[in-house]
This record gives structure tokens, C-alpha cells and sequence, in this order.
């Protein structure tokens, strides 16, 4: 299977599930929840997890840009709430630019790749998985590993 | 500093605890480490301490 065939797999779940929790962390990182709520270490997080991670990113409305990673940071987080109760309708991939495109709702679409110079193993995106599992997209293609921790307790689904 | 280099400072950071506990931090220790660092505008030698602080091995 080619990797985009691969990412658009990974992503299917999660298509019509809605977003919650989004947020601008360390940087320009930016972590979208997903399914029912789960605390792990004193931090709720979805079932599913999206970390943007090492990329450049870029939020749009329609064609208009809302934000990118290199926006202020406030900027950043009051574009990224526009996510909090869309559903993720679409997840696509072009394997020529790395680029991975998140489309929440009618109008959002979060359009993100890996840095120019990253190496190989730099991670754009993580994904946790309801699993247990962890998949990164890198240069180099897909990587899974095995989650380390589990959560807590669960809370019922929002 | 811009976005891009502040995200780099957290992997750098995530390098330098590996180094001292001579392993890998997997994804979800990364997600603990960022989880505590995050919207605290720690330096990196402060994110570094905290996540020796927080894998003791």
C-alpha cells in the first residue's frame, strides 16, 4: 500500500468524529482530542490523539488563512478553538510535498508538513491510537510503536 | 525565537533526558513531558529538569 493510501487508512476511525480540546502547546505544536475522554497523569486526552509536532502548519476558512506556525501564539490558539466541536470530515495526503490536510467541519482545513530540513526520522504529526498504539509520519514514511502508559480512568464519551 | 525553534528546543530537550537516562523517551512520555511544560514559558535547561524530575529511570 503507498503511504498515502496508508495515512488515509489511519485517519478513517477517526472521519466524523468531532474535535475537542484543540490547542496550541509548546512552540507552534498543536493537539487535537478525539472519542471519549481519558486522564492520564493529572491530563485528560481523547481516545485518539493528533500531535502536530516538528512541521509547518497552516489553518485556513475556506481560502481565507486563519493562522500558521509561525503566527503569534495567541493568534495560534484562538484560530485553533475554531476546531473544538467540527467534525474531522476528510484526511489527505500528497506524498510529493509530505503534506497532510485535516478538513474539520465545511470550511476548516489544517494543511501541515515537515519542515525543509528535516531528517528522515524528524516526526510531523504523532496520532495516539484508542489501541494503545502510536503511529508518527516521518520522512521516511510511517512509524509505529507500542503506547508506554495507560490512562487512569475514562470519562464518558463528550 | 520563532515557533519553529522553540519546537526544536523541546526535541532538544527530549535529546538531552535521553541522554542522561541512556534511553529512549517513547511518544507518550513525550506527550507527559509536553503536558507539564506547556503555556509555562520554562527555559529548556528547566523542561530538561523537569523531565529528569519525572522518569526517575
Amino acid at each position: 500500500m503507498d503511504l498515502r493510501k496508508q495515512v488515509e487508512s489511519l485517519f478513517r476511525p477517526v472521519i466524523g468524529q468531532k474535535a475537542w480540546g484543540a490547542s496550541i502547546g509548546w512552540g507552534s505544536f498543536v493537539t487535537i482530542e478525539f472519542g471519549s475522554k481519558h486522564l492520564f497523569n493529572h491530563h485528560y486526552h481523547g481516545e485518539w490523539h493528533l500531535w502536530l509536532y516538528q512541521c509547518d502548519w497552516q489553518l485556513y476558512s475556506g481560502q481565507r488563512l486563519l493562522a500558521n506556525s509561525e503566527s503569534k501564539k495567541r493568534i495560534m490558539q484562538v484560530a485553533a478553538e475554531n476546531i473544538n466541536g467540527t467534525a474531522l470530515e476528510r484526511a489527505s495526503f500528497d506524498e510529493r510535498k509530505m503534506a497532510s490536510e485535516f478538513r474539520f467541519g465545511e470550511e476548516l482545513r489544517l494543511v501541515c508538513q515537515p519542515y525543509a530540513d528535516a531528517t528522515p526520522d524528524e516526526e510531523s504529526w504523532i496520532l495516539f491510537l484508542p489501541d494503545q498504539q502510536v503511529v508518527s509520519l516521518r520522512k521516511s514514511g510511517l512509524h509505529s510503536e507500542p503506547q508506554s502508559s495507560k490512562p487512569d480512568k475514562s470519562l464518558a464519551r463528550r | 525565537m520563532s515557533n519553529r525553534e522553540q519546537n526544536r528546543q523541546f526535541e532538544e530537550a527530549v535529546r538531552q533526558i535521553e541522554r542522561v537516562l541512556r534511553r529512549k523517551l517513547d511518544a507518550a512520555e513525550r506527550r507527559r513531558l509536553h503536558d507539564e511544560v506547556t503555556r509555562q514559558g520554562y527555559t529548556l535547561q528547566e523542561i530538561i529538569d523537569i523531565g529528569l524530575a519525572m522518569f526517575p529511570k
